[in-house]
């Protein structure tokens, strides 16, 4: 898949996987993985990207002696997630007329 | 590789970038392995899932290049910089000369903002000095002159107040206007710096 496109996709990939629960990052590895192929490489940015954004909140919560980070969807991320969704309608316009014009073709 | 050398691995390479975005990379990979590991992976597996060091690195780095958080390094031509000494005398002069006009504008501003308070205070000594006059006038008995001498001084109490609350405000205003040239003048700069 071409990168800049998974990368718009990925993240509303992993709004989608945290949901409406707090997740750390090896469990949204987890829980995307099976559909779609990401690593923590991936994940981090995309992470440090929507906090920046305030699709995130990230809070600190002792684990087995160490601390761990857990992600919470933010209102302004449940947004991303909605207008995604409203979006899809028109990716598939757009993908209807590419694939009409490469068949005639 | 063991957790404690990949993460040196990984801040031997991602140095360049701020430390803080740094500390921040290494604290998410550190949980990452510990998370791996507690999920059933031994040590180097965990290490091993999370690609090597030098991707890492380079994916941090192009996100913070993205964002415009990296510092950007301009490399300059060999032509560029004789043209930067041999232009020296041209340059150095007209920034200089400019360097001067600006100073002299805030100097401006900033004795306007001085001078201002001239006014109040001269009504202020008219008042006081017309007041004394009243009395006396009273004292010699020449009501006329007294009325005469009470009314300059109410005049001139009444534009000491309006002179004092314009100039009041005045200090505040002119930092006000330095600081908006000057980011102006900043802003101006950096665009022609980006648009280069």
């Amino acid at each position: 898949m071409d990168i800049q496109l998974k990368r718009g996709l990925l993240d509303v990939c992993v709004l989608a996987a945290i949901g409406d629960s707090d997740a750390y990052g090896y469990q949204i590895i987890k829980d995307i993985s099976p559909h779609v192929e990401i690593t923590q490489s991936t994940l981090y940015p995309i992470l440090r990207r929507l906090e920046e954004a305030d699709c995130l909140n990230v809070r600190s919560e002792e684990y087995n002696g160490r601390l761990r980070k857990y992600y919470r969807v933010t209102p302004a991320g449940k947004s991303r997630i909605e207008e995604f969704k409203q979006d899809w309608a028109e990716i598939q316009e757009i993908y209807s007329f590419i694939a009409e014009r490469t068949q005639a073709t | 590789m063991k957790k404690a050398a990949f993460l040196r691995s990984l801040a031997q390479q991602l140095k360049g970038i701020p430390p803080s975005d740094i500390r921040q990379t290494l604290a998410y990979y550190s949980e990452a392995v510990s998370d791996a590991m507690d999920d059933g992976l031994d040590e180097e597996a965990a290490v091993r899932s999370l690609g090597t060091a030098e991707e890492i690195a380079l994916s941090v780095k192009e996100e913070l290049a993205g964002g415009g958080k990296l510092p950007q390094t301009r490399k300059r031509s060999g032509f560029t910089v004789l043209l930067l000494i041999l232009g020296f005398p041209v340059w150095f002069s007209l920034l200089a000369a400019g360097a001067g006009i600006l100073t002299a504008v805030f100097i401006c501003i900033v004795a306007l903002a001085v001078a201002a308070w001239a006014l109040p205070l001269a009504f202020a000594a008219g008042t006081l000095y017309a007041a004394v006059c009243a009395l006396l006038a009273l004292v010699h008995g020449n009501l006329t002159v007294c009325a005469c001498f009470a009314g300059a001084a109410l005049v001139c109490a009444g534009l000491c107040i309006l002179t004092y609350q314009l100039c009041k405000s005045l200090p505040r205003r002119c930092a006000a206007l330095i600081r908006t040239i000057w980011t102006k003048l900043k802003a101006l700069c950096f665009r022609r710096r980006n648009a280069k």
